[in-house]
Formats: C-alpha cells, structure tokens, sequence
C-alpha cells in the first residue's frame, strides 16, 4: 500500500475534489487493489464519524439568540449615535465659523462714506449745505427726531 | 438554479441593504448563519460559552465591515473568514485551551453513542488549531479544498497537507471506531 501510486489521490477522491480524467482512473485502479479500496473505506468511514460528531451540535438557543440580536442592536444603536454627534460637531464648527465670520466682517468693515461724518455732527442744515447725499440729511433727520425735514 | 447560488445570492442582498443602513436586513442575515457560525466556533474551541462570544464578536465585526465586502468571495466565506480569525484571536488572548482528557476508546462502541462522540471531539480538540481548522471546514462545513484555502488564506497544497496529517492523527486515535 505504501508503494501504490494512488495513495496520495484517495484522500482527494474521497473529499470529491478530482476532476473528472482523474477520478476515473482512480476509479479503475480500486478496481484491482484491495489495499486502496479499503484505505479508501477508512477515509470514509473517518469522514462519517467526525462529519456525524460535528454536525450534531446544538446550534445557538434561543437566550443566546435573543442576547445576540439585542447586543447588535446596541452596536447598531451606537452607529447611528456616533453618527449624530459627528453631525452636531460638523454643525457646530460650521456655527461658529460662521459667528467669527460675521464678527470679524463687521469690525473690519470699510471706513463710513463722509456722509456719515457729516451726520452725526447732528446738523441737517450742514448737510442741506454741502449738496450732501440725500440719504445723509435721511440719516441725520431720522436720528435727531425731525421727520418733518426728511427730503 | 442551485440552493446554494439561491442562498448566495439572497445573502449579497440582504448584505447589500445592511451596508446601507437596513438593520432589519442584518438581523434577517444573522438568523441565516448564526447556528452554522455557532456549530463552527463550537468545533474550534471545544465549549459553547467561548463559541458564543465569538460568534457575537464575528457578527459585530462583519456589521462594521459590510461595506468592505465586495462579493468577491462567497458571503459565506467571508463570515466564515471572519468567525476563524476571531476564534484563532480569541484562542491566543484567552489562556491555552484545557485539553479534554481522552478516554481509551474500545471497539465495541459505536460511533453513534454518546462515549464514541465525546472520544471524536477529545480527538479533534488534541489536533494542532490549524489541523483543526481544515477537518472543521471540511467534515462540518463540506468545504472544497479552495474554498478551504480561501478561508485561512494559505495555498491550496497546504490545506490537503494539513488535512492528511489530520486524518492521519484522528484515524490512529479513533482506529477502534473505523476498523
């Protein structure tokens, strides 16, 4: 048995794993050699008893089941948690980037056109003077509470 | 069309809607492989309280990971990939696995009883891990010698060298049940 060519092919031939040539040969061959014919029987019979052994475990309870389910759950839970407070840090930053934005833009807003000047010198007939802009003498009517000189 | 190219293609979709958000479609997934994952963490680990929380930490894992699943492989594969890392992890953080002590087996038992299945589990669980591995996907999970190799990511050679230096182990162990 030790010398027999098909020695190392049985274990394949037994799992089901030749192609097709070669397992007619294997075939042939157990046709006229006991040994490997009954090597052969060993292999199966293994196979038998362990494939048996393995595949009568109980698979998971029902507890286990339902522990199962509810701790992916709770993974699941804790996705879309994470999740949210990414969101909210996203909003947040974008909050306050949008806060210092307008800060910022107000403080270095552009020097006041000379009419504001010239209004809050709190003095319509200056303004009515100096042809200034008619939103100035506006501006400067509105704040000292005199609408009846508005143009 | 074949069960299994059935049961395949059901599993890339109900994978497909757990990337995207469908915990419903994840849960009906888990119901699909859970006695199988855990039968499998059973056979590699030898009890059942060390099974379940493999298999819990396989299915959080897979749950992270859907979205790198590409259906390259089988789903099947791929979780079976994941539960044989996981366990292989497991295995070396926890303290080395207690041996069963073996009983001598004698010839007059026979394999459906109760003695003769815990002498083939003491036996399997006195294999090398990686012996192990390939009778597990072989007898239990009627794995092909590539799909085998694709698991543990080792060569095709490999997986039918481990494999009979297993058998040849469990056949002089258990020489009393098969003659």
């Amino acid at each position: 048995m030790a010398d027999c060519e098909f020695q190392n092919s049985l274990m394949a031939y037994s799992d089901g794993q030749l192609d097709e040539p070669s397992r007619a040969q294997v075939e042939r061959h157990l046709q006229e050699c006991p040994a490997c014919a009954a090597e052969l029987a060993q292999l199966r019979a293994l196979s038998r008893n362990v494939g048996a052994v393995l595949a009568a475990q109980p698979g998971l309870s029902q507890i286990a089941r339902h522990r199962l389910h509810a701790k992916l759950d709770s993974v699941m839970d804790d996705g879309i948690l994470r999740a949210a407070r990414f969101i909210s840090a996203i909003a947040a930053c974008v909050l306050a980037g949008c806060s210092i934005w307008l800060v910022r833009g107000h403080q270095l807003s552009p020097a006041p056109p000379p009419w504001v000047d010239v209004a809050s010198q709190s003095d319509t007939s200056i303004a009515s003077s100096d042809n200034t802009s008619p939103a100035a003498v506006w501006y400067l009517a509105s704040a000292t509470n005199r609408p009846d000189e508005l143009p | 069309m074949s069960r299994n190219y059935t049961n395949e293609v059901q599993d890339v979709e109900l994978a497909t809607r757990a990337a995207r958000g469908d915990a419903r479609a994840f849960h009906d997934l888990v119901d699909r492989h859970a006695d199988r994952l855990f039968r499998l963490a059973v056979s590699l680990l030898g009890n059942s309280t060390d099974a379940e929380d493999v298999v819990q930490e396989t299915l959080i894992g897979a749950f992270r990971g859907l979205k790198g699943f590409e259906a390259r492989s089988s789903f099947k594969t791929w979780i079976t990939r994941i539960l044989v890392l996981q366990a292989a992890q497991f295995r070396r953080r926890k303290r080395p696995m207690q041996s069963i002590p073996e009983s001598q087996p004698t010839a007059k038992d026979q394999p459906a009883g109760s003695e003769a299945k815990l002498d083939v589990q003491a036996a399997l669980l006195n294999l090398p891990p990686e012996h192990r591995q390939v009778i597990v996907l072989r007898e239990l999970e009627q794995m092909t010698y590539e799909e085998i190799a694709q698991v543990l990511d080792i060569p095709q050679g490999t997986v039918e060298s481990r494999l009979h230096r297993a058998r040849t182990a469990l056949r002089e162990k258990l020489k009393a049940y098969l003659a």
